[in-house]
């Protein structure tokens, strides 16, 4: 038997108020992450990834309305206090995000940043903590500990100081690290180095990961599991290997095709025609039905659910089983 | 045979800012491009790329007119562009150099639609009559593939792939030579940025443009340019054709950079974070998993081929047998 998931979203709408009404930005969104896994939630901009992952924190505006339950280790975060959620976000799930300059105080050095969870939620002395922090800073692969814990912000590089705020995400030892578009913002480079750092620490403690990006290719390089979003829906969800050699549905494997590549010079890149609905303005049916090349009137009157098709294999296209081979890479690439 | 003049001749281009960065006890010099040259051909495409501080933007900024030079030239159609040109000389680089950023949200003026943009564009350049500027405006929005409603539309009304196609019309407004695509993709979602990249092709070749594309994104690089240009912290380290730089680079920083591209299931070892670098010798070598002692000095650009070069000690034919090129086996 599968021991019980650490983390467990089952069917969460978020709703949060645009003009006169509330209008749903994640829409019945289901899924889990066990002890040590990565799970990747990927999807263009305004498909609801980072709402979902403010809503596991309630890290959303006073009027935003949330349906479901956000059970971690059983307990369900929705229905949680306010003040017994702020112990889960100190203790247990810790959030870092795209622009570390954004989320940590100029005037704060790394070493008061990195301490101030140790001192406010461990209890540690000044001198216990810095010691502390020194260890953190190496384990983020930071050599110079002792020179950039007493740096200011603007005295790093973006890639040092998202360093920094991973230090300090993992002061208190937190089970799950959600991490929105941690690296999006930094050179390849650095961003294969960060991408490191992750997978040591998922290998070494056990780290469990939501990783939250608009990048296929920088999810597969790091996830277990991939969710593909759109419009606030989980359109896909697969083990990374087979998201890419056998994509279940038409949007992925439009995403797939659409990105340029290294090993050839496309004459012509195939694209999804058209653009993504704003939440104001939801299509009927099937969010993507007005850019799908596999639309029937069908995918048009009813919403389709995401279904189980196997083990971790999920779609919310109601023609996966009939198109899937066709949707694969290589038959894809045919099309033109 | 000589090769026909060169649109564009860049050569020992320099700019170097003081700095004195807020909250930060840091000044002092940043050397942002250090005497970098190159040459672009009519009807080319060169791709610069680099990571940020590398001084890609900077040579962009410079070549369009927004920053000026502390060093080298820059001669465009065999005339050479002033450091500090007045406002005719301005109005006559912008009838042949214009520049679309990143971001057009923040480059567009929030309160002209496209269609008052165009015209305004037309009216600064040519001397056309109301109706012979109207007639261009609808060439222009079309060639976009912008309808008549997002023509009128204001940028805050229009989506990010919209305003992207806005802003390459209003460059287009001008009818320049040479197209400078500053990250001009970079910020647009996958779905979108496949729509602009397959209409930058298409441009290209309905107005003959050449372009000069500025971007930390191989693969989009691959897709626009025939020639890159690598740079590192201001140094140009390799320049080449785009298939042989990406199937097989010469510099260890350019074999870095397609390492560190995503691919599935692979995960590069950790590397630890170092605070400062060193400004003498290679200034990649403190990174370099195969700096040697002759690194403390900086080499040229080392020519392997006619045009293809690299600057690095490892691929100098004087190095000798003992340092050969590192196989990069991502790459085969």
């Amino acid at each position: 038997m599968t021991p019980p998931p650490l983390l467990e979203v089952r069917s969460v709408t978020t709703e949060v108020e645009i003009g006169d009404r509330h209008w749903p930005v994640v829409d019945g969104v289901s899924f889990t992450i066990g002890r040590g896994e990565v799970v990747g939630l990927v999807g263009e901009s305004g498909s609801g990834k980072s709402m979902t992952a403010r809503t596991i924190l309630r890290l959303l505006r006073a009027e935003a309305r949330t349906r479901g339950m956000i059970l971690l280790d059983g307990v369900d975060l929705v229905s949680l206090t306010r003040r017994a959620l702020r112990g889960v976000r100190a203790r247990r799930i810790a959030m870092i995000f795209q622009d570390p300059r954004a989320h940590i105080d100029p005037l704060w050095t790394s070493g008061d940043h990195v301490t101030e969870g140790l001192r406010v939620n461990g209890g540690l002395s000044g001198a216990v903590a810095r010691a502390r922090a020194r260890e953190l800073l190496a384990d983020v692969g930071i050599l110079e500990a002792e020179r950039v814990l007493g740096a200011y912000p603007g005295e790093l590089s973006g890639g040092m100081l998202q360093r920094v705020m991973i230090a300090g995400a993992l002061a208190a030892e937190p089970e799950l690290l959600i991490a929105d578009e941690p690296t999006t913002a930094l050179d390849v480079t650095v961003q294969a180095e960060i991408v490191a750092i992750f997978d040591g620490l998922r290998r070494e403690r056990e780290l469990a990961m939501l990783f939250i990006t608009h990048d296929l290719e920088l999810a597969s390089s790091l996830c277990d599991r991939v969710l593909v979003m759109y419009a606030g829906r989980v359109m896909e969800e697969q083990p990374t290997s087979a998201l890419f050699s056998a994509p279940l549905h038409p949007y992925t494997a439009g995403l797939l095709e659409a990105r340029p590549t290294l090993e050839t010079k496309h004459v012509r890149l195939s694209v999804i025609p058209g653009r993504p609905p704003t939440p104001t303005d939801p299509p009927d049916g099937c969010p993507i039905h007005p850019r799908c090349a596999f639309v029937e009137p069908a995918c048009i009157s009813a919403v389709p659910p995401l279904r189980q098709l196997a083990g971790a294999a999920f779609s919310a296209c109601r023609r996966t089983e009939e198109i899937r081979d066709r949707l694969r890479p290589e038959a894809m690439a045919g099309r033109g | 045979m000589a090769e026909p003049a060169p649109l564009l001749e860049v050569e020992g281009l320099e700019k170097t800012f003081r700095v004195r960065r807020a909250f930060s006890r840091l000044r002092g010099e940043v050397r942002a491009v250090r005497h970098v040259s190159f040459r672009v051909q009519q009807g080319g495409a060169l791709g610069i790329v680099g990571e940020s501080g590398s001084g890609k933007t900077t040579i962009a900024r410079m070549l369009v007119g927004l920053e000026q030079p502390t060093g080298g030239r820059m001669v465009l159609e065999e005339e050479e562009l002033s450091a500090r040109p007045g406002r005719a000389e301005r109005l006559k680089r912008a009838r042949r150099l214009q520049i679309v950023f990143q971001d057009p949200y923040t480059s567009l003026d929030p309160h002209q639609s496209a269609r008052r943009m165009l015209d305004e564009v037309q009216r600064v350049h040519f001397s056309r009559s109301r109706g012979e500027r109207a007639a261009r405006t609808d060439q222009l929005l079309e060639a976009v593939g912008l309808g008549r409603t997002e023509g009128g539309s204001l940028p805050r009304e229009l989506s990010g792939g919209q305003r992207q196609r806005a802003a390459i019309a209003r460059a287009l407004a001008a009818e320049p030579k040479i197209l400078v695509l500053d990250e001009a993709v970079s910020a647009l979602d996958v779905s979108i940025q496949a729509q602009i990249l397959n209409l930058l092709a298409d441009l290209r070749s309905d107005f003959r443009l050449t372009y000069i594309l500025i971007s930390h994104d191989l693969a989009v690089v691959r897709q626009v340019a025939d020639d890159v240009l690598v740079m590192y912290r201001g140094r140009a380290v390799e320049v080449g054709p785009v298939e042989t730089i990406l199937s097989a680079p010469l510099h260890p920083y350019t074999q870095r950079l397609l390492d560190s591209v995503p691919r599935p299931g692979i995960v590069l070892p950790r590397r630890p974070a170092t605070l400062e670098a060193e400004d003498t010798g290679c200034l990649f070598r403190q990174r370099c998993p195969y700096a040697f002692d002759r690194c403390v000095v900086e080499p040229d650009l080392i020519h392997v081929e006619r045009v293809h070069a690299a600057r690095c000690w490892l691929v100098d034919r004087g190095a000798g047998a003992a340092v050969s090129v590192p196989e990069v086996e991502a790459h085969k």
